[in-house]
């Protein structure tokens, strides 16, 4: 749709824009529930790195699999030089990748600095569908992850480098981006209203696999890679539910952590012994 | 840690505007970042906040040049016959 925003004479790609603001947002607002949780800002400037590092490495990796015979075909075609290394380390992301790849950031982070991760990921957790809905408005912008053919709903691309230009598509990455923004309004309201903060992850282990198989179906990207009949991302969406449910039900029946209230913080008023303790002392 | 994290900084602005060092660039970003938190919480000095702010907005920049998705999978190249 607009893939190349040209300033001067430079060319950036919008998707790069959406995605980087995305994550700027993200990263702003997992440091405001970390304030509201005493967190330590530091801590979880640290917690980001380590997440963009590993997210990047988890796409990318990703990516790798499922595309594993274009690459090839491309070293083929134009050899294997840095240019088109470079290239190909530059475009293709796969989020599923990187959402796997930052949660295992994240447990590598808590692992090093001996702290717990549930706090890192709670706080956190809200920002990752909000940077997704920016990465998927990013996604229409350049013409990728593009839906079916469609008269009614759709809207033809013209200077799109993925989407065939002129045939009118669903614009199902909207759709997502959408749907991904109620997500994470539902779980920042959740995380500042509730006493059981960490349930909020399980909002999104829930809500974003469900919406993503029904986004798939109405995707017509095949490179995405189809197997037995699903998309890979519909496979993972499957895995990641089946995760949740069964750290639902570990996490029932250990016991949900009793909430933090007022009256649990603030000392006793009374003494066992105090003599005030008895009502009707004073009344004989 | 905090000259370190300024040193990266530097050389990930300059991965900035080459196009193919900007995956590079931010690589090297994000670890000023780590180097320069970390020294922020040791012990808060100007070169500390000045190698963060480098890195970190060396990330920012590098981040929106290098990940640059004009397409999902390369194969959707091919496929249109784009190059």
């Amino acid at each position: 749709m607009f893939p190349i925003l040209n300033i001067g004479p430079f060319q950036i790609g919008v998707y790069g824009i959406c995605c980087t603001l995305g994550i700027i947002l993200a990263c702003l607002l997992a440091l405001y529930n970390g304030k509201k949780s005493n967190i330590d800002k530091y801590n979880l400037i640290l917690c980001f790195a380590a997440i963009l590092i590993d997210a990047f490495l988890g796409a990318k990796l990703l990516y790798f699999i499922i595309d594993f015979e274009g690459i090839c075909n491309m070293f083929e075609k134009y050899g294997f030089n840095f240019e088109t290394l470079s290239n190909i380390i530059q475009g293709g992301f796969v989020f599923y990748g990187g959402f796997i790849g930052g949660f295992i950031g994240i447990l590598i982070f808590s692992k090093i600095m001996k702290v717990s991760p549930i706090h890192f990921i709670t706080v956190i957790a809200p920002g990752v569908p909000l940077a997704h809905s920016f990465g998927r408005v990013g996604c229409f912008m350049a013409g990728c992850c593009y839906g079916i053919p469609s008269e009614k709903y759709g809207i033809a691309f013209t200077d799109s480098l993925g989407a065939p230009n002129g045939i009118k598509l669903f614009p199902v990455q909207l759709l997502e981006a959408a749907l991904l923004l109620i997500i994470a309004i539902i779980m920042q309201v959740y995380i500042s209203k509730s006493k059981h903060r960490h349930i909020t992850v399980y909002i999104y282990l829930f809500l974003y696999p469900i919406i993503r198989i029904f986004t798939e179906q109405f995707r017509y990207d095949a490179e995405r890679g189809i197997y037995f009949g699903l998309s890979t991302s519909t496979w993972i969406s499957i895995g990641i539910i089946t995760a949740g449910m069964i750290l639902l039900l570990i996490d029932i029946k250990k016991g949900m952590p009793e909430p933090v209230t007022p009256e649990s913080i603030m000392p006793k008023l009374f003494d066992e012994d105090d003599e005030y303790k008895d009502k009707n002392k004073y009344s004989k | 840690m905090a000259v370190a994290s300024l040193v990266l900084g530097i050389i990930a602005l300059i991965c900035t505007i080459s196009g193919y060092g900007a995956w590079a660039g931010l690589i090297l970003g994000i670890v000023g970042i780590i180097l320069g938190t970390m020294a922020k919480k040791e012990q808060p000095s100007g070169i500390a906040t000045g190698g963060f702010v480098c890195s970190l907005i060396a990330t920012i920049l590098c981040g929106i040049v290098a990940v640059s998705c004009t397409l999902c999978t390369t194969c959707s190249c091919l496929t249109f016959g784009l190059f």
